[in-house]
């Protein structure tokens, strides 16, 4: 493999979080803002957390599934931006997997997690480690019977939708669900990573 | 450490290579995109099983509270107008748009957004909204008012009196008193 994580989130965490004269930030295709995690940690624990027992599942994959297709537009605007083209593709000698290794490299490098991929059945599934991921802060002492990092999964499902799941489709019609993703470990739960096994819909 | 220098804001952004953490002003920030921040509101406006607009806003409220009472505390930044431009800014900063303080009094305040990045985030994605779309812009106001007087949160309650998102040239969004729905967090 080719890739070079470390020189890829080198590269591209210098990105300057300023937003222009119209207070926005304009890369990788996309408008970017950079929040304080606690915004996103909150929302998804006061969510989860609000709702009867019998309706918290739904509240997860509520907020599952928006990263979910988060990852796969975001995914594409970033494996086909600038920033990419520059730092990223030169690196490709097998695709898509190197293409995959080098999304996780940018997901790192934009402040989500260091994530890595542990294994990858191409076509049929991947596992996802991932150490210090911010949704993991939602616990800050003691362990939490709950998994939380819906964005780490969703993601991760959305990474294998562009990977696998055909040509991508802006309307998100075909190509996108194809994969589904379990938190399987959790920091938040004690564990010593998070741990996330995509597999084909 | 880097640090940006925006008319007067400072931005303390610093990148920790060993663990893929970014943070502004000492709290973990991260980079999202406009997809996310408008899959959230969106999921906040059709949520069935919780106010999640309001809850949205709230978290919002929590997290812009501690960031600009916080930067007012370390910069010893005092007075009404000083510090609403420092808010202004750091909405500028972070990505969040543009923002201005039309008038802000103890009880009362109209807040103009030319640029929201959730407003045309949206419209990017969806084209016009129905209704309003922006609680993170809501609950980034509401923290201001909170952080300019030196008050609590959910003092504060804001309304968008119109919206970018929904085709308006800009988002107006006036704030009064919450007081009388509750007495607000410390």
């Amino acid at each position: 493999m080719a890739i070079d994580r470390k020189r890829i989130i080198d590269e591209l965490s210098k990105i300057e979080p300023i937003g222009d004269e119209t207070g926005l930030i304009h890369a990788y295709g996309v408008f970017l803002q950079q929040l304080p995690a606690m915004i996103w940690n909150l929302f998804s624990e006061r969510l989860t957390t609000s709702v009867p027992d019998d309706l918290k599942e739904a509240a997860e994959w509520l907020l599952i599934d928006a990263a979910h297709e988060c990852g796969y537009h975001t995914g594409y605007g970033i494996i086909t931006s600038e920033e990419w083209m520059a730092v990223v593709a030169p690196m490709i000698e097998n695709v898509p997997e190197d293409i995959l290794h080098g999304a996780f490299a940018v997901f790192s490098a934009w402040g989500w997690g260091k994530a890595i991929i542990d294994e990858l059945v191409p076509g049929e599934s991947m596992v996802v480690r991932a150490y210090d991921y911010y949704e993991s802060d939602v616990t800050e002492y003691g362990k939490s019977d709950k998994l939380s990092a819906y964005t780490l999964a969703g993601v991760s499902a959305a990474f294998m939708d562009l990977a696998y799941g055909g040509d991508y489709d802006p309307t998100g019609a075909t190509g996108f669900g194809t994969f589904t993703c379990r938190q399987t470990m959790g920091i938040e739960r004690g564990d010593d990573y998070g741990e996330f096994v995509v597999t084909r819909s | 450490m880097a640090e940006y220098v925006r008319e007067e804001i400072l931005i303390e952004h610093s990148f920790d290579r060993k663990s893929c953490r970014h943070e502004i002003g000492g709290l973990t920030a991260v980079l999202h995109c406009h997809h996310f921040a408008t899959l959230i509101s969106r999921l906040a406006n059709d949520c069935k099983l919780a106010d999640a607009k309001r809850i949205l806003a709230d978290c919002a409220e929590d997290a812009f509270h501690t960031v600009l009472s916080n930067y007012f505390n370390r910069h010893d930044i005092s007075g009404i107008e000083r510090r609403a431009r420092i808010a202004e800014q750091y909405f500028s900063a972070v990505g969040l748009g543009l923002m201005r303080v039309k008038y802000a009094g103890y009880c009362s305040g109209e807040v103009i957004m030319e640029h929201s990045h959730v407003d045309e985030g949206w419209l990017k994605k969806w084209g016009e909204a129905k209704s309003p779309v922006n609680h993170i812009g809501r609950g980034y106001v509401t923290a201001t008012f909170s952080a300019l007087f030196d008050r609590g949160r959910r003092v504060y309650s804001a309304t968008e009196r119109q919206s970018i998102a929904r085709g308006a040239s800009k988002s107006i969004i006036t704030v009064t008193d919450a007081r009388g729905a509750g007495e607000g967090v410390a």
